[in-house]
Order: C-alpha cells, then sequence, then structure tokens
C-alpha cells in the first residue's frame, strides 16, 4: 500500500470528517455531494458518501458545481475581483460590516478558522485548542513561522493575539458582546495563549473564527491610530491600497505560512454594488471573479460555459420582525393573524428567483439544528378569526420598514404588504437606507428602535447559538425586545452543551417556542454564490459567505 | 458666476434653458398695431403650430398623456399594487405589458403611474408658475433693491444642482409625493422667475404702461392688467417646458425612493424597481422609461414649437 500521498491523505481525512456528518444527520445528500465536489474527492468516495446520505447518486444533481481542481495549479497572475460593496474602512472593531471583511479576510489570520464543511478547524493556532475539564480554560499553541506583512516584519507572537482581543472586547469596540463570556486572555510565553470563560460557551469557538478575531500587531495601532486606513497581518495577500469607492489592491504575500499559496500574484477588487452590473462584469469577463452572484441571473450564468458558479446554501436567515413594544403588535393574536396571512411560497420568489427555500425555522433545511416543519400555506379566514378575536375585525394601520438598497428584501417587504392588506392590515412601506435602518430596526439600544414592522434579515453565522443570541432577554441584538424566560435558560443551556445531539434539541425546542411566540416570522434563507470566469480554478465556496479560499485560487490561463 | 441669466449651469441637468428670444416678445417692433402686439390671437398660435410638423407631433404626445392621466386608471385592467400573477411574465393577451417582480400588471401601474406623473406636473408648475411669476413681475417692474434681493434669492436656488436641492427639501419636511411635488416646485420656481422678470423689464419701457402710470393706475393693476397680459407668450413656452422637467425630476426622485411611496405607481418607481430584472424581462422597467422620455420629449417639441409661434421675430422667419 505505502504511503498515501497528500491529496490521497486529506481526500481520506475530508471523507472522513463528511461521513461523520452525514452519519450524524448534520448535512444533507445534496450539501455532502456540493461539498465533496468542493473538496476534489473522487468518484468512488462520492458513491459511498451518497449512499451514506440515503440516495443514489444521480447526475446533475448539483444546482453549483464549484470549479474543479483537475489540473496541477499554475502560479501567477493578477485575479480582478468584482466585490458587492465598498468597505469604507477596513477596521472590523468599529464597524462589523460583511464589506470590511471581505476585504481584509485575505490579508488578516485568526487562531481558528471556519472550514468549507463548517466545522472549525484552526489557522495561526498550531492545533484545536486544550479544553480544561469544566470547559472553562481553552489553551492555544501558535503556528511557528508565522510573520507579519511589512513594515512590521517580524514572527507572530502571543502577545499579539491577547492584544488583538484586547482591543476586540474593549467597551468601544463594536463588537465586543461576541466575547461577553469571556473573562481573562493571557500569553504564559510567547507560543501560548490561554483564555479563560465566565461559563462554559460552545459557540466561543465559532466566534474565535469570525471577522473580528483577526490577529494584527499593536505596533500598526502605534502608527496608524486605527487599523480603518491600513491593514498589516499575516494572510496570504498583503495590503497595497485601497481608494474609497474605487478599488482595493492587494499583492502576494511571499513569506505566507501555508507552504506554496497563495497561487496568485494579487488581486485587484473594485465595488459593483448594482446587481445588473455585477452580472455584467463577469459575462463580459470585465472582471474575474464575482461575490454574491445576482440570484436572479443564476440560471442564465449556469447555461453559460465561460461561467462557473460556487455556492449552495447559505447561513442566511430573512424574517419578519415584530417590535414587541409597540401595540398592536404586542397582542400575540395579531402576530399570528399575521403568520396565518402571510404566504412564505409567493414572498420568497422576489427574494431568491427560486434559488433558495422558504422556511419556518431559524436555519437552513439542511444544516443541523435546523426545524424543517411543513410550510404553511396562507389561511387568510383564520387570520381574519385571529384579527377579530384580538379586536381588530375592522383591521389596524402600522408600518413596515426594510432596506432601500436590497431588493431581496424589499421586494418581500412589498409583498408582505400586499399580503396583509387582505386581513384588513393597512401597512405604510418605508424603504429606507442603511443608516436609518441600522437606526431604528437593528439599533441596540430598545429606546432607539421605532419601528413596528419590519422585514430584514441575518447571515453569516455559524453557530446557532449566535442566532438564538437574537431573542435573549435584553440581548444587543434582540430588535424584537422579545423576553421568555425558557427560551433565557434554553440559550445558556445551548451554550454550555457540547454534544451536538443535545444542542440540535435544544435549538429545536426553542424554534418550536418561537413559532408560537412569533417574535420573528421566518420567511425563507437564500443561497449564495460566487460566479467566476471558467478558467478561475481552485475555488472553494464556504457556506458562511467567505471568499478565504481567493487563496487556493489559480489561473488556468 | 457671469451670465446668469442666460446659461444654464452644467450641474442642473434639470434645469429648463431660458427661453431668451421670447423674452423679447412684447418688445415686437409693430407697437402701432398695439392689439396685436399684446397679444398674438389664439388661431394664429395654432396655425403656426400646426405649420410645423414637430411641434404638432409635440402637441399630440402631450394630448395623449393628457387623455392617459384623465381616463388611465378607470380603464386600467388590473389593480395598480394586486399582486395579480406569476412575476415577471412577458406581455402576454392578460397582462399586455407583463408583470413585474413581483407580480404586479405593468400596464395597470403605468396607466397609474400616468396621473402621478401628470398631477405632479401640473402641481409643479402651477406652485413654480404662480410665485415665479409674481416674484418675476415685481422685480423686473420695480428693479432697484427688490430687483436684486429677489435675483439673489433665486441664483441661491439656481446654484444648487436640482436633484439635491429636492432631495434636501424632501429630507427636511418628509417623505411623501406632496412635499416632493414642492421640492420640484422650489426648485423650478427662478425658472419662471426669470422669464418673467426679463419680459416685464422690456414692456416697463413701453408708452402704455407710462400712459397707465400717468394717469395714476394703481401697481397691482398696472401688473396684473398692463405687464402680466402681455409677458404670457414667453410664460406658456416656459409652462410647456417646465412641465416636462418636473415629469423627469418626479421620475428621478421616484427612482431614489423619494415622494411616491411604495407601492404606489410611478414611472420612476417602476424603473428603479424592475431595473434589476432588466436582463430577464426588460420591458418592467423599459416601458415605464419608454413613457417618461416620450412625455418629457413631447412636451419639449411642443415648448419649442411655441416659442417659434409666439416669437415674432422667429415667425416671419420661417
Amino acid at each position: 500500500m505505502g504511503i498515501p500521498s497528500p491529496e490521497k491523505a486529506r481526500d481520506l481525512r475530508h471523507f472522513d470528517a463528511l461521513l461523520d456528518q452525514v452519519l450524524q444527520g448534520r448535512i444533507g445528500r445534496r450539501q455532502v455531494l456540493a461539498r465533496a465536489a468542493a473538496l476534489g474527492m473522487s468518484a468512488a468516495s462520492l458513491a459511498t458518501l451518497s449512499a451514506a446520505a440515503g440516495g443514489p447518486l444521480e447526475a446533475g444533481g448539483l444546482t453549483a458545481l464549484p470549479a474543479r481542481q483537475d489540473a496541477t495549479p499554475k502560479p501567477g497572475g493578477i485575479l480582478k475581483v468584482g466585490l458587492q460593496a465598498d468597505p469604507s474602512a477596513l477596521d472590523p472593531h468599529r464597524q462589523t460590516l460583511t464589506a470590511i471583511w471581505h476585504v481584509i479576510e485575505h490579508v488578516y489570520n485568526r487562531l481558528l478558522t471556519i472550514n468549507p464543511d463548517l466545522t472549525v478547524g484552526p489557522e495561526l493556532a498550531a492545533a484545536m485548542p486544550e479544553i480544561s475539564a469544566d470547559g472553562l480554560t481553552y489553551t492555544f499553541t501558535l503556528r511557528q513561522g508565522v510573520m507579519f506583512h511589512p513594515p512590521v516584519s517580524r514572527p507572530l507572537v502571543a502577545s499579539d493575539v491577547v492584544a488583538s482581543y484586547e482591543r476586540w472586547r474593549a467597551p468601544e469596540s463594536a463588537a465586543a458582546s461576541d466575547l461577553a463570556s469571556v473573562d481573562t486572555i493571557t500569553a504564559p510565553d510567547d507560543a501560548t495563549v490561554v483564555i479563560t470563560l465566565k461559563q462554559p460557551d460552545a459557540s466561543i469557538l465559532p466566534i474565535l473564527a469570525t471577522s473580528s478575531a483577526i490577529i494584527f500587531a499593536p505596533e500598526t495601532i502605534e502608527a496608524n491610530g486605527d487599523l480603518s486606513q491600513v491593514a498589516v497581518g499575516t494572510g496570504p495577500f498583503r495590503f497595497v491600497e485601497y481608494v474609497p469607492n474605487t478599488r482595493v489592491v492587494l499583492e502576494k504575500n511571499p513569506e505566507y505560512w501555508e507552504e506554496g499559496l497563495p497561487y496568485l500574484d494579487g488581486l485587484e477588487m473594485t465595488f459593483v454594488s448594482e446587481d445588473t452590473q455585477r452580472t455584467n462584469a463577469i459575462i463580459t469577463g470585465e472582471v474575474d471573479f464575482v461575490e454574491y452572484a445576482p440570484l436572479r441571473d443564476i440560471d442564465q450564468m449556469e447555461a453559460d460555459d465561460a461561467i462557473a458558479l460556487a455556492g449552495d446554501e447559505n447561513m442566511n436567515i430573512r424574517f419578519i420582525a415584530f417590535n414587541l413594544t409597540k401595540p398592536p403588535l404586542d397582542n400575540p393574536l395579531v402576530r399570528q393573524a399575521i403568520a396565518a396571512a402571510i404566504d412564505r411560497n409567493t414572498i420568497h420568489v422576489p427574494g431568491t428567483f427560486g434559488h433558495g427555500t422558504p422556511t419556518v425555522g431559524l436555519f437552513p433545511p439542511t444544516f443541523w439544528a435546523a426545524l424543517n416543519e411543513e410550510i404553511p400555506g396562507p389561511d387568510v379566514e383564520r387570520a381574519k378569526q385571529l384579527m377579530a378575536e384580538a379586536g381588530f375585525a375592522d383591521g389596524l394601520k402600522t408600518s413596515i420598514t426594510s432596506w432601500s438598497q436590497y431588493s431581496f428584501l424589499s421586494a418581500p417587504a412589498l409583498v408582505v404588504q400586499e399580503q396583509l392588506k387582505q386581513i384588513g392590515i393597512d401597512a405604510e412601506l418605508n424603504l429606507v437606507e442603511t443608516a436609518t435602518m441600522i437606526e431604528v430596526v437593528h439599533s441596540a439600544d430598545p429606546a432607539l428602535r421605532t419601528y413596528e414592522i419590519a422585514v430584514t434579515g441575518t447571515s453569516g453565522h455559524i453557530d446557532p447559538g449566535e442566532v438564538a443570541n437574537n431573542f435573549k432577554t435584553g440581548a444587543s441584538g434582540n430588535l424584537a425586545s422579545y423576553s421568555n424566560p425558557r427560551v433565557d435558560e434554553l440559550i445558556d443551556q445551548g451554550m454550555a452543551a457540547t454534544d451536538v445531539a443535545e444542542r440540535t434539541g435544544i435549538y429545536q425546542e426553542i424554534q418550536r417556542i418561537l413559532l408560537q411566540d412569533l417574535p420573528w416570522i421566518n420567511l425563507f434563507v437564500a443561497n449564495q454564490y460566487e460566479a467566476m470566469r471558467s478558467d478561475v480554478k481552485g475555488y472553494v465556496h464556504v457556506a458562511t459567505g467567505t471568499n478565504v479560499a481567493l487563496k487556493q485560487t489559480w489561473l488556468d490561463r | 458666476m457671469g451670465n446668469r441669466g442666460e446659461g444654464v449651469p452644467a450641474s442642473l441637468p434639470l434645469a429648463p434653458p431660458a427661453t431668451s428670444p421670447a423674452a423679447r416678445v412684447p418688445a415686437a417692433p409693430r407697437l402701432l398695431d398695439v392689439a396685436s402686439a399684446r397679444r398674438p390671437t389664439r388661431p394664429s398660435i395654432w396655425r403656426a403650430i400646426l405649420r410645423q410638423r414637430l411641434a404638432l407631433t409635440g402637441a399630440c404626445i402631450v394630448l395623449f398623456f393628457v387623455v392617459l392621466a384623465a381616463v388611465g386608471p378607470f380603464v386600467a385592467p388590473n389593480d395598480p399594487t394586486s399582486l395579480v400573477g406569476v412575476p415577471l411574465q412577458g406581455p402576454n393577451a392578460e397582462y399586455w405589458l407583463g408583470t413585474d417582480e413581483i407580480g404586479r400588471d405593468v400596464f395597470s401601474r403605468l396607466l397609474h403611474g400616468a396621473r402621478v406623473s401628470f398631477q405632479v406636473g401640473l402641481v409643479a408648475v402651477g406652485i413654480a408658475g404662480t410665485v415665479g411669476t409674481a416674484l418675476g413681475l415685481v422685480a423686473g417692474y420695480r428693479g432697484g433693491w427688490v430687483d436684486n434681493v429677489l435675483i439673489l434669492l433665486m441664483d441661491i436656488i439656481f446654484a444648487f444642482p436640482a436633484v439635491l436641492l429636492a432631495i434636501a427639501i424632501i429630507t427636511f419636511r418628509g417623505n411623501n409625493l406632496l412635499n416632493a411635488m414642492i421640492a420640484i416646485a422650489v426648485v423650478f420656481t427662478p425658472a419662471f422667475m426669470r422669464i418673467v422678470r426679463g419680459a416685464t423689464l422690456s414692456v416697463r419701457q413701453t408708452q402704455y404702461i407710462e400712459a397707465a402710470v400717468s394717469i395714476g393706475t394703481p401697481l397691482p393693476r398696472i401688473l396684473a392688467r398692463h405687464v402680466f397680459p402681455n409677458i404670457t407668450a414667453p410664460l406658456i413656452v416656459q409652462v410647456s417646458l417646465v412641465f416636462a422637467f418636473a415629469v423627469l425630476a418626479e421620475a428621478a426622485l421616484a427612482y431614489l425612493g423619494l415622494g411616491n411611496k411604495p407601492p404606489a405607481p410611478s414611472w420612476g418607481s417602476m424603473v428603479s424597481g424592475s431595473y434589476g430584472s432588466l436582463r430577464l424581462a426588460p420591458w418592467a422597467s423599459v416601458i415605464p422609461g419608454a413613457a417618461i422620455g416620450l412625455t418629457v420629449l413631447g412636451f419639449n417639441l411642443l415648448g419649442d414649437g411655441l416659442r417659434d409661434a409666439l416669437d415674432p421675430r422667429l415667425r416671419s422667419a420661417h
């Protein structure tokens, strides 16, 4: 037999990981196949996995095949990337914007990372941490020989991690609440970081893999005041320049610690925020790669041989939120009436164009914590009856607030508004820009949240605990101002539990309670795709929406 | 910032061009024939328009638009906000112009949108025309510091890019259709004021005004009975041109999500709402876009034709 080749070993490792998930029922067959294909697994492995997932391997079963890794990667070339949004600044502790993340994720590393199979793996940590028996102490050993980009140009040490995390959880940080369960962060020596928790928290590992968890050198802050215009990390690409509203240029980091990576000489990122323009840019070849390939154009791109798509279900949820401090929405009968009146099968169409799934739960149907209940059809009669019971037989006036620039939310909001007319709810629709939306709907301060009904969404999370936290009494993400002691208790249990089956039970129970109480009415989850020219190879889609796989992407030209 | 009276700043894409030749109409050379100099008789205007094919085309388009705005909402086959069918259907027997992204009937929305555009044009031009004319008459007739102050005020308004000023006014007053109309009126008031002031300046020099003053006619009466009737010609031209720009401004504001609130139909918001599906469903955005373009073209052609018809110098050149 001999020693397996590196490819073979990798294949086997991923195979084991996937099979494990399949057997635990954490992911479905379609997802298994997509991921296995993404990992470049052999047909035999695929067949085994597919059988384990409960079905034969059928041709054409995948909606989107990632770029195949079928040849030896060629180094060199600049990849022209079309990003959806201008980040406006680069400091992830000032604002937690996806747009910032999609620039700096190539420049910085974190201790941990999210693998394409949504498991957490080590990045700057040499291995997964040692966790004490009481679940309160996490000991990380750092990878050796990791160098910071110029002008810092020195090896990474444990005190950098401490400084980075302290800035992350400082009171003025926008993401401080991420580390609420952390007690102390210390560096006993240059290669060791010890994190102690106030109480056990199962979501701490994925949190250490999020965008706020970047490791930087304290010298950079000293020299520049903050990180808004610079980025000096340890990642596969070095920051060259950021011209607001124009472009970001990154160049290859020749000292990158992952052997042989990156393949590309650099990334030239431009901002193409209009959906139509992004489609045009990739179809005409003006750029080589676009994120957030517009869902309405997926079918067309799929038919185009010059374009390859990578993508699948994504961790996001689009929902109706009620401000429970605003009568009559504090009346559960009114919320139940609204839930009975809406038709998710119509609402999701302008939001996903068929590339998504209506849902009553908080997660994509194939996610391990998903609550896959049947989608109820609209029942206008029952809804009217509920309205009458609530004392609103003659209808009521309210308002719906949603995002003006995201048609995947504003168009569903229009449908909701129209559907509510049938039960006498006259809702004024306010489509507002980001700043207003963040203040009146997503503000951490309940006093600023003046909305009544909102059609909005959340995305990019990896652990169900992060989503469930939006329902914890007094939590900053609790935009509904919802409070239920039983749910609070379950959220704490979910954080403390480590067993997947146990956590699944807890999060499904939370979702069932939410379906009764209805602080949100979940509408649908949307798929997410990256589109690239077909000579762009090696890219792998990750369901958190990150583009970190550009480090292993290469150009076959 | 020289030459304010004539030029249109480049930053004002929506500002109507100043109609300077027409401004001299009342100073027409046929002073002996007072009756015809004071007011060109209606039949002659119409005859002049009919002589110009382009102006006639413009008049037809405008007439069509007016009829659409008047009867459109009554003949629309569907409710403009109801989700009547499968989204993004192409034009078919049931939905003549197809359906939009959430399944509303584009044809019905187009018909209802015509009324919104017409309403905005009417109200905005009404306000801007009344205020602008009053200010222009006073400034032109009184001259001196009154004139200077009014001109300065108008220049301040003129100095702002039109859409930016409108957005500022709407942000300040609240986002609804009425405020959008007011904002558009404010933006176009200087356009009327300048034209009227220019015309008033030349009328003021005439002998019949001198005569009226000499017999002690009160100022309001002079302005209303002797000056105003003699400046209607350039005013009519300006009304037609500004109407076009008001329709365009409403569409631009609606495209930016200002003014008419969703789901109420407006041509501008129809374009912006369906623009994303340009590849999949061009009809949903191209048709309302074409309606805006056609209406603006119609009013412009009519305005140009009226200008030619009402300017005796140009008329004789034909």
